[in-house]
């Protein structure tokens, strides 16, 4: 009958199944890793708690996803879904009426360059994570916590008056004027195209 | 260490003047002391810094040269002293703080003094490493980033977007576009990373194939220095992991002339 030829198929799928499941785990309980932890028992009950605490601690910041707890991190870095997008923001950095160009610098001196804008840029954001969640955490967890220790203010002339001296260091040139801007570039026609749409670093951060 | 002094990566070179949160429990029990508040424009603060952290190695040297005892003690404090100086660093405008993982885990096998222990920790440092390679594939898969065609041209662009408006007339300009504007064949390098780091997970089930691993690394880190533009070059020691895995455990016949390490 069909009907028992069908369930008889099931059964033989289910048990085929199993037996994949079955031979998979002992292929992975006899592992070299496996092996390794039955070793370490053996050696130092105390060495094996200790790297199965550490397996766990990371396996927790896995599955609680978004705050790690050094030094246990995600390494998910460029995972999620990127995609080319029409228009990018990008600095632009000109010293002595010239533009900086990023094939002139080694790519640690240009992320020198480069960095502490986006940082400068990103105070707000850095301000707001603490006082919606870091601040909210900290309390969950009854640590008392100083704000001046976690808040920035955003003084442009100072940050300016670094900059200037920092960037001196960085090109090895000595500056006597100094602009940065925050460009709307577009991307069509294969290329960055730039456009007149520009926010001066002063007012970025504010 | 030279490289950095070169590349200008010593904190007294970065001379903090601001910094970023980020989502670390730990770093926010170190930004509680305050301590990367008092670095910000604080010039002697970043050369004593400098000194502890680059003069650690030379500690350890003489603590081995020394005695036994002061190994352990030597490789505690550098173990501190690296979680430190690491969580105030990356919290200014340098660079992740992921890309230090080896100096904050290299510490623990440096305080073993028995050849046992070494052995242990030693593997125990290759499963990390595994690990780590192995899940920056696995978040591929579950962030969806391997299922989009455009993932490496999108990276490409929001990486050098900077460098690319700023020099358009170089090859390296003209070569990023030529394969932005083909996202088959950037995606193809991207499955490839993604495969080579999957292939990690081989080394859980056996040693063999470490050298193989090892190419692979210097491979990704090359291609992600060209490519990418990233100096990841600070996971180095961990290939040291995947040299000496070939060794077995000690057995006990040899051990008991070989124990202590120092």
């Amino acid at each position: 009958m069909p009907y028992r030829k069908g369930v008889a198929h099931l059964s033989a799928n289910f048990l085929q199944v199993v037996n994949i499941i079955f031979v998979t785990m002992r292929r992975v309980t006899s592992s070299h890793f496996f092996m390794y932890l039955r070793q370490l028992q053996k050696h130092s009950p105390l060495l094996t708690a200790l790297v199965i605490i550490f397996i766990c601690a990371q396996l927790f910041v896995i599955l609680i996803w978004g705050i790690v707890i050094t030094p246990f991190y995600n390494y998910g870095m460029f995972s999620e879904v990127i995609k080319v997008k029409n228009a990018y923001q990008i600095f632009e950095v000109e010293l002595n009426g010239k533009r900086l160009r990023g094939k002139d610098f080694s790519p640690q001196k240009w992320d020198k360059i480069l960095l502490p804008l986006q940082f400068y840029a990103g105070i707000k954001t850095s301000n707001q994570l603490y006082k919606s969640d870091i601040k909210r955490l900290l309390y969950k967890m009854r640590i008392p916590a100083n704000d001046a220790n976690f808040l920035l203010t955003c003084n442009y002339q100072q940050f300016e008056n670094w900059y200037k001296d920092y960037l001196q260091d960085v090109t090895n040139q000595k500056i006597e004027a100094f602009a940065v801007s925050y460009r709307n570039y577009q991307y069509h026609s294969n290329k960055l195209q730039t456009s007149p749409t520009a926010i001066p670093l002063s007012q970025i951060c504010r | 260490m030279l490289s950095k002094l070169l590349n200008g990566l010593f904190l007294f070179q970065v001379k903090p003047f601001l910094f970023n949160n980020r989502f670390d429990l730990f770093t926010w029990m170190i930004m509680k002391t305050g301590l990367h508040q008092w670095l910000l424009n604080n010039p002697y603060g970043w050369i004593v810094c400098d000194v502890f952290f680059y003069s650690m190695p030379l500690l350890y040297l003489f603590a081995y040269k020394t005695s036994t005892r002061l190994v352990s003690a030597a490789a505690v404090v550098m173990l501190v002293v690296n979680f430190i100086y690491i969580q105030c660093y990356t919290l200014y405008p340098t660079s992740s703080v992921e890309g230090f993982i080896a100096w904050l885990l290299f510490p623990f096998l440096l305080m073993c003094i028995t050849l046992k222990n070494f052995y242990f920790i030693l593997h125990a440092l290759r499963y990390f490493f595994l690990f780590f390679i192995t899940s920056a594939a696995v978040w591929k898969f579950v962030q969806g980033g391997i299922f989009n065609i455009e993932q490496m041209s999108g990276i490409l662009l929001f990486q050098h977007k900077e460098y690319l408006a700023s020099s358009p007339d170089s090859w390296y300009t003209s070569f990023i576009y030529w394969l932005v504007s083909r996202p088959y064949i950037s995606y193809f390098l991207y499955l490839t990373a993604t495969v080579l780091e999957l292939s990690f997970i081989t080394g859980f089930f056996t040693r063999k194939r470490d050298y193989f691993l090892v190419g692979a690394s210097i491979v990704f880190l090359l291609t992600d220095s060209f490519l990418m533009r990233i100096p990841y070059w600070e996971i180095t020691p961990f290939l040291i992991t995947l040299v000496f895995s070939k060794y077995s455990f000690p057995s006990s016949a040899t051990f008991k002339e070989r124990n202590r390490l120092v």
